[in-house]
């Protein structure tokens, strides 16, 4: 139940969130920032740093550079790496390889994606 | 014909061949069917041919667990709950039919085969035409189903009914008065089923109107015919020869209570116009021919191939799409907060949702003064608009004893108990519905569609979690009663066999949806409907 002392605490939370912006954020969908190869792979309306936080969180055997760079290789072989990724994430799909992450069912490819993302730091931060 | 019980005379003794409990919409139908006949027979509404508050009031009773709304999802006058239904139809599936051994207490004693014939005649009542709900609408519609794997996922069909014969009470009522054999008696309550000292065989109704007036009905045979939980309520009350009431001698009478669990899960966000336009063949409603089809509305749902339920072992759920607000609107989070606030509870991650608020004040600050003009609907549709694809469940409830319905303390005007419900969900239940929006997510990611979002509550939400506070307070039945007499060969987990009789009472039968022996996901009332007319032929038949 709600009272005056659970109210403060929260309103100090607020405070603090300001500063920290929590572990994981309520936000808006963003938009994929044009031109970039790897954010035109993945799909529409999740915020791809944020994903990417949760899924190294998830799958700590998955959370660095180097584990995740050989199981992305696969997703980009051939002449059309587009093509490649996008076969990729279609077939976890239909394999049920799927994550959900802050809501979102992504396939497993996509999500390892935007972990990949979120490590090299490449300015995705909402 | 049409008669007021209160201008009858005090202690009238009505007499008939056949009594009917109820003027619904299973009641008005059997109605119908027993117009045709030569047939005495007497129905008994404890309504007008209009809402009166005092008559509904009856209705009331006590929610301990989930929410039921009894004096809500029913409406207690001439014409029954159709008096506000929504008029989707569909059939259940041949599956729901069948026992599954990972359902307990799945499976009905009679098949979907054996139903057939009765569904395509409640076709005819419902104003609709031919009696078809699958796969062979697509192109009666123009449109093209979204390609899911029907290994996995299938669509079906509703149609509607036309809204000059879905309100029973109105569409029928001129109809019920040239009955020349059939007459109904407003105002008339069923206070008490009294039965032989064996309690084997109903000798009477005792009958009284809130006006005071008593009187008995009798006949040869006797059908409940007042909706689920009444149904239930009276057998439960007439407990004069054996204080577990009438037919309940294996103490199943008002258990085995399901609803069909309602609530927004997740919406769909798509990537472009491509995706918009396939999954549009997937939500509204679209007209179908008139020819062969009265030019029906038919709505798309989705569940799971019967292949999937049974390898992953669950339930036969559905789910619709439409258009709706945004999850992410900050409109819709400020009143979802300010709800849960109100019941006096912190919303979860209060911190990063009111700094959410303060980084989108730009919808806010149309939002309010809006509200504040013109209520909170309004002002969400105007200023967040109607632009996600919205998820709803739609799910089967599978038959469980300890979902339940029971007399309370209280006692209505009538002197009669009040209702007590105790509805509740399971772990089977839960675990079904986040199965298959799984599947969804899977499929709207394969067909290239967009990708699908849980909502907050639903990404939160665990199967195996047993309290009413899992849910989204949004969460409601349907306003579905099903089961709560129910249909079975074995006396020992049912209340009605294969025809419909009570068991251990030869004279006294049910109809309507009580009986349901499993829930499906499919609305109730065309099935219900089935049920009844299947009823009357076997009286017929039986002489």
């Amino acid at each position: 139940m709600l009272n005056r002392r659970k109210l403060i605490i929260s309103l100090s939370a607020l405070l603090a969130g300001v500063a920290q912006r929590g572990i994981c954020q309520v936000t808006r969908s963003q938009p994929k920032q044009r031109g970039d190869f790897l954010s035109e792979l993945l799909g529409a309306g999740y915020d791809i740093d944020l994903v990417g936080r949760c899924y190294i969180r998830r799958y700590t055997d998955e959370s660095t550079i180097q584990a995740l760079g050989p199981l992305m290789q696969p997703y980009f072989t051939g002449d059309d790496m587009k093509t490649t990724f996008k076969r990729a994430s279609r077939e976890d799909f239909a394999q049920e390889n799927t994550v959900i992450l802050e809501g979102w069912v992504l396939s497993r490819s996509e999500a390892r994606c935007c972990a990949y993302l979120y490590l090299k730091g490449a300015g995705y931060a909402a | 014909m049409l008669h007021d019980f209160n201008d009858l005379g005090d202690g009238a003794a009505l007499n008939a061949d056949i009594c009917i409990v109820g003027a619904g919409a299973a009641g008005i139908a059997m109605g119908r069917e027993l117009a045709k006949t030569s047939l005495r027979v007497c129905i008994l509404e404890s309504g007008g041919l209009n809402y009166e508050q005092q008559t509904q009031e009856l209705y009331q009773g006590v929610d301990e667990k989930l929410p039921v709304q009894p004096d809500i999802s029913r409406l207690r006058f001439f014409g029954g709950t159709t008096n506000h239904w929504e008029g989707q139809c569909t059939p259940l599936t041949p599956l729901d039919f069948q026992s599954r051994p990972w359902v307990e207490d799945s499976g009905w004693p009679i098949s979907y085969q054996g139903l057939l014939p009765y569904y395509q005649k409640a076709q005819e009542i419902c104003g609709l035409g031919e009696f078809e709900y699958g796969q062979a609408l697509w192109p009666l519609l123009g449109e093209s189903p979204p390609g899911f794997d029907r290994e996995k996922l299938e669509t079906f069909f509703l149609q509607l009914s036309p809204p000059g014969s879905r309100l029973f009470g109105q569409a029928r009522r001129e109809e019920a008065r040239a009955w020349p054999n059939v007459d109904v008696y407003l105002h008339a309550n069923v206070v008490n089923v009294m039965t032989s000292p064996g309690n084997d065989h109903v000798t009477q109704l005792d009958l009284a109107s809130l006006s005071g007036k008593r009187g008995t009905a009798t006949a040869k045979t006797y059908i409940l015919a007042a909706g689920a939980i009444a149904n239930a309520r009276i057998m439960l009350y007439s407990n004069k020869v054996h204080t577990n009431g009438v037919g309940n001698q294996y103490d199943n009478v008002g258990r085995y209570f399901m609803q069909h669990p309602h609530v927004d899960i997740a919406e769909i966000v798509t990537e472009d116009t491509r995706a918009e336009q396939a999954l549009s063949a997937i939500m509204g409603g679209k007209p179908l021919p008139e020819k062969n089809h009265n030019s029906a509305v038919a709505q798309v749902g989705i569940r799971l191939s019967p292949r999937q339920q049974e390898r992953e072992r669950v339930l036969n759920s559905s789910l619709v799409c439409r258009k709706g607000i945004p999850f992410d609107s900050p409109a819709q989070l400020l009143v979802s907060m300010a709800k849960r606030i109100k019941r006096g509870q912190v919303p979860d991650r209060l911190a990063e949702k009111l700094w959410y608020l303060l980084k989108n004040t730009g919808e806010l600050m149309e939002f309010i003064p809006l509200a504040m003009q013109e209520g909170i609907d309004p002002a969400l549709k105007k200023t967040a608009g109607s632009s996600a694809i919205l998820v709803q469940a739609r799910m089967e409830q599978s038959p469980s004893r300890e979902s339940r319905l029971l007399l309370s303390d209280e006692k209505d005007a009538l002197g009669l108990p009040r209702l007590h419900t105790q509805w509740q969900l399971n772990e089977l239940d839960r675990y079904s519905i986040k199965l298959m929006a799984s599947k969804l997510g899977a499929e709207v990611g394969r067909l290239g569609l967009g990708r699908l979002r849980f909502a907050e509550w639903f990404d939160n939400f665990d199967p195996q979690d047993n309290s009413p506070d899992n849910w989204h307070p949004s969460m409601w039945g349907g306003f579905h009663h099903m089961g709560s007499t129910r249909m079975s060969d074995n006396p020992h987990n049912g209340v009605v066999d294969r025809d419909c009789r009570v068991h251990g009472v030869d004279n006294l039968f049910i109809a309507g949806s009580s009986v349901f022996a499993t829930s499906g996901y499919a609305n109730p009332t065309l099935t219900l409907l089935a049920l009844a007319y299947r009823l009357v032929d076997h009286i017929k038949q039986a002489g």
